[in-house]
């Protein structure tokens, strides 16, 4: 019984066949499962960056702002809000800036195009998640995390922060755009 | 005269200085699940947005006292009830120093409740992760110290209950399983905790501007090398609970010691490392260094569940089947005792925990597959599975016979606590896979508003609206199920008809 | 313990490959999806 003491000698309990069969099925499937994390940063197209770097926060700040002055092509408005709309050449360094509440700036990508985006945060923890392919990743203050980034699909996306940062956590929205 | 009593049912000697402490603990954890369960109430229907019944400030400020009210408050004080039931009575012994186990339940009540004030008064609007640099009050922080404190000298209480019990020759031969893995569960604590302390009092002294903020990525490694390890003691706990639960209802003994017991040590040797789930997505952390995390070391605490998954039902199916139920597959199953509560808590709770909780948390725990998951409404659903489909529904097992042996009373209410663990597990289980659905579409957690305002909104489309609707129903209906439970809990304590001791 | 042949613990057996089936289909399900993501690295 699982309640009372043990006599000695239990230790040399043998197992029996449905166990064995088992627990050889359990190790198997761990091995495996363990082997497939790496084994997709060989052949796998969506892996998390290796590249960060940490960084000042207002070092940052000087550096998305710099990006969105020289590719900005435009502005949006929205509710309270208003966004650059910056459209960055292929192959270069964007800066997506998150804070409380926002996201900077508005991105106009090329499909098929491949990025290296610059995410982090100049107050709290943010999440980004871009809607509605459900791809997230967390910007944080004092961190510079690049993403090498390849949109393969166009549209319209939004990008929702999904780390509770405050208390406009919710209406914290941005977008991008590929075209 | 005896400081000791013998129980009528098991024959076991109960000390009764611990059996005030299980007491105490065990109907301080249910005020908490009360509470907790009215705020899981207010959270799902705010959630489920076509009644959004909170605004946004007090969804946040709720929603943060609703995870310390079940995380934290509700969970470990029940765990230290189960950790004084499992050395001093199991064992037959007496608790070594008493004083320390009520300094223990002091200092929890205090924190606790210190904590409960200051998130009520807008002090700490910050989740019950409370990431570094979003800043509650320091009492906060202090709470939470003094509550984790208080745990790790139950724990303490606990270790030297079992060296007295075998120095004074209480038992003879090697530990009874549950109390095996009641002190992994411990072991696991005493570790966690530690972290715990780590982690807040530097923060402490930021919130009291003596130190500048600790790095947000290492407030997170560290936190959750206190949040995530402080979940194994809910798992332990609920394993060796599992066990019990066999043993009571159907008289089961495990089929072989060896394999049990090593599976706990596996929880106890790796889970405590296994934190970087948490940030498999976030930047300072090489891939080699998540996916060794998250994987050596959790799929080998993984391996330790798949190997309890078998090894619970079939103990149960073996002392079923000795009983004669030999017909077919599965004959044992039907003849079952479904009208006991602590037999279908035990089996609800193998489902809930193992099937969808288990196997969502290692897909949304592997490296890359946490890309589709991080915070969207398919962590919380994972969690949902396991603590409360999972822990929460075999700790109302449990108590089912704790009301009988220890509290010496029956339980009030017998019709409705045969339904009980239906009436709470099931739609459990529902909210769960339809949270995770709707997170599946991109819903993410902790927000009160999720179509946005004030700026750009959101459109989910009809499938997630109904995922939420079912949700939201259906965690509705699971609210009903724990408020039986609470209500059956105190109604015995009350009311309930006492049962005759010598 | 020694188990006679009908005391065995076949249905659970049966249960667990349920859910070791279960898992694995899910398993692989997400891979899937995750394959169909943006590239990024």
């Amino acid at each position: 019984m699982s309640i009372t003491p043990l006599p000695p000698g239990w230790w040399k309990t043998p197992m029996h066949t449905e166990e064995k069969w088992w627990i050889s099925i359990a190790v198997v499937w761990c091995v495996l499962i363990t082997i497939a994390m790496p084994a997709w940063h060989f052949v796998g197209k969506q892996n998390s960056s290796q590249e960060y770097y940490t960084i000042r926060v207002e070092d940052f700040n000087t550096l998305a702002e710099n990006f969105m002055e020289q590719y900005k092509i435009g502005t949006e408005t929205a509710g309270d809000y208003e966004w650059d709309v910056v459209a960055p050449p292929p192959g270069s360094d964007i800066f997506l800036r998150s804070m409380q509440w926002k996201w900077d700036p508005i991105l106009k990508l090329k499909k098929d195009e491949t990025y290296r985006l610059h995410l982090s945060s100049i107050d709290v923890l943010h999440g980004f998640s871009v809607h509605p392919l459900n791809l997230n990743f967390e910007a944080v203050p004092g961190w510079d995390y690049v993403l090498t980034i390849t949109p393969t699909s166009s549209g319209e996306f939004r990008i929702i922060c999904n780390e509770f940062c405050g208390a406009e956590h919710h209406g914290m929205i941005g977008k991008i755009i590929v075209e | 005269m005896s400081d000791f009593r013998t129980c009528s049912i098991t024959g076991l000697k109960v000390h009764r200085p611990a059996e005030n402490l299980i007491k105490i603990n065990a109907v301080t954890a249910i005020v908490f699940l009360l509470v907790g369960g009215i705020l899981g109430l207010l959270m799902v229907l705010t959630r489920w947005q076509a009644v959004h019944i909170l605004p946004p400030e007090l969804f946040y400020r709720l929603l943060t006292l609703h995870g310390i009210a079940m995380l934290v408050a509700w969970i470990i004080f029940f765990e230290m009830a189960a950790l004084y039931l499992t050395s001093a009575v199991i064992l037959n012994s007496r608790l070594a120093a008493p004083w320390v186990g009520w300094l223990q339940y002091i200092l929890m009540l205090v924190g606790g409740g210190i904590v409960t004030v200051i998130i009520l008064m807008g002090g700490a609007d910050v989740m019950f992760t409370s990431y570094v640099p979003l800043q509650a009050h320091p009492l906060y922080y202090l709470g939470v110290i003094l509550f984790a404190v208080g745990a790790i000298l139950g724990c303490v209480v606990f270790f030297a209950t079992v060296m007295v019990a075998k120095t004074e020759g209480t038992y003879k031969g090697s530990l009874p399983l549950v109390t095996f893995g009641a002190a992994c569960a411990a072991i696991i604590a005493i570790i966690t905790l530690s972290h715990g302390a780590i982690v807040f009092i530097p923060t402490l002294l930021w919130s009291m501007g003596l130190i500048p903020p600790m790095d947000a990525e290492v407030y997170r490694l560290i936190f959750w090398g206190f949040g995530h390890s402080s979940q194994q003691i809910n798992v332990c706990t609920m394993v060796a609970i599992w066990y019990l639960l066999g043993t009571l209802t159907v008289g089961s003994s495990p089929l072989n010691e060896k394999v049990c017991r090593s599976a706990f040590v596996l929880y106890v040797i790796f889970i405590c490392i296994a934190s970087e789930h948490h940030i498999l997505v976030d930047p300072g952390f090489s891939a080699a260094h998540k996916s060794w995390n998250t994987s050596y070391f959790m799929h080998l605490a993984v391996l330790a569940s798949m190997i309890h998954a078998f090894s619970v039902p079939a103990a149960t199916e073996v002392a079923l089947r000795k009983k004669g139920y030999t017909r077919g597959t599965f004959e044992w199953l039907k003849k079952a005792p479904w009208g006991n509560p602590g037999w279908s808590s035990l089996f609800l709770s193998l489902v809930g925990f193992g099937f969808l909780g288990g196997i969502t948390g290692v897909i949304y725990g592997t490296e890359q597959l946490n890309i589709l998951s991080h915070n969207s409404l398919r962590i919380p659903g994972h969690f949902h599975a396991t603590v409360v489909a999972g822990t929460t529904l075999a700790f109302m097992g449990a108590t089912y016979y704790v009301l009988p042996l220890i509290f010496q009373r029956e339980v009030a209410f017998p019709g409705l606590a045969k339904i009980q663990p239906y009436l709470f597990g099931v739609p459990i289980m529902v909210f769960s896979t339809f949270m995770m659905v709707a997170g599946g579409f991109g819903i993410s957690r902790r927000s009160a508003d999720m179509y946005g305002s004030g700026g750009f909104t959101v459109d989910y489309g009809p499938m997630a609206e109904i995922s939420l609707s079912i949700m939201g129903l259906s965690g509705v209906v699971a609210c009903l199920g724990g408020a039986a439970f609470c209500i059956i809990a105190v109604a015995t304590l009350l009311i309930g008809k006492k049962i005759e001791a010598k | 313990m020694d188990l006679k042949p009908e005391e065995h613990p076949k249905g659970s057996f049966i249960l667990v490959m349920i859910f070791f089936v279960t898992f694995l289909a899910l398993y692989l399900l997400n891979w899937k999806l995750l394959s169909e993501l943006w590239i990024v690295g």
